[in-house]
């Protein structure tokens, strides 16, 4: 911790950014602003979604958003909780819990998933982005079933 | 950036306000105590609770909370996410996700309920206050059935 205090302002300032950039991540995920989701991302950003995908570019990132995923899913409410992030100069780097109700088009099936981000961000003119995100899902589970008796849907 | 270092730990300052204000809101549903609930709350403030009605005034928001509202349940459980607040000088607006457990008196029906808050605030000489909340439900849902099978009860599932 710096003895600077605008060092320590400017810390504090960058760690709500980063807290609200994912929170309009997310936000803009249910409401299917797909061009919302991508202002997440720097261009040159990577992700894994694990068993959603790899995507090695924003263009990449796109076409999953854009085509992919929403015939799959035609309801997700995600919500992040928990995190931890940490400012060093101008990248940084954030963890994150998140739970999701989501319904499946296939059979209209409700299901529960939780999740767990580690993202790296950048930040570029002023602006933070995320320049990798890597997802570890906990669970996907179908909503009767419940993690204990099937922990993932696919 | 533009602002002196006093007004931008000022704004800070006002977003971990705004934040505790939405968390004493909920604990204090929560706990079933609508003094507290009430205090949260500005003289003109204005509620749109959905599906449990539109209330002006704190005349009005009071008697939501303490005479309509609880005799229906026996269990709330709030929990808040994501908050976008962003300060204006002595205003402010705030966004945030909710999730809910709750259970509903008669039949002990368990529910999960979804939704979102758009809220605005002011600061009064005793701290921020609510001006007006506003809520969009995205389910209300029985637990036994789910989001997928039947996504929004209506109120006449309270008494049934």
């Amino acid at each position: 911790m710096s003895d600077n205090i605008e060092e320590r302002v400017r810390m504090l300032e960058d760690i709500e950014e980063i807290r609200q950039l994912k929170s309009r991540y997310v936000y803009s995920l249910d409401e299917r602003d797909w061009d919302g989701v991508l202002d997440f991302f720097a261009e040159d950003a990577k992700v894994d979604f694990g068993a959603f995908g790899k995507f090695e570019s924003k263009k990449e990132i796109g076409k999953f958003f854009k085509e992919t995923f929403p015939p799959v899913a035609t309801f997700t409410m995600h919500m992040t909780q928990d995190p931890i992030i940490k400012i060093d100069g101008d990248r940084a780097k954030g963890k994150w819990y998140m739970h999701e109700s989501m319904t499946f088009k296939e059979g209209n099936r409700a299901a529960w998933g939780a999740v767990k981000y580690e993202d790296e961000f950048v930040r570029r003119g002023g602006k933070w982005k995320c320049i990798h995100s890597l997802v570890q899902i906990i669970y996907l589970t179908p909503y009767k079933e419940g993690w204990a008796k099937k922990r993932m849907i696919f | 950036m533009g602002k002196t270092l006093e007004e931008r730990i000022g704004i800070l300052e006002d977003i971990e306000e705004i934040k505790k204000l939405k968390a004493r809101y909920l604990y204090a549903i929560d706990d079933g105590d609508w003094d507290s609930v009430l205090d949260c709350f500005s003289e003109d403030a204005k509620v749109d609770y959905g599906l449990w009605g539109r209330y002006e005034g704190r005349m009005e928001i009071e008697k939501f909370f303490k005479e309509l509202f609880p005799p229906h349940y026996s269990l709330h459980h709030h929990v808040t996410h994501d908050p976008l607040i962003e300060i204006d000088g002595d205003k402010a607006r705030g966004r945030w996700n909710l999730d809910e457990a709750a259970t509903i008196a008669k039949g002990s029906k368990a529910i999960w309920i979804s939704g979102r808050y758009d809220d605005e605030y002011v600061k009064e000489s005793k701290g921020w206050k609510y001006k007006s909340i506003s809520v969009k439900f995205f389910y209300v849902t029985p637990y036994e059935e789910g989001w997928g099978k039947r996504r929004m009860i209506d109120l006449d599932y309270l008494t049934s």
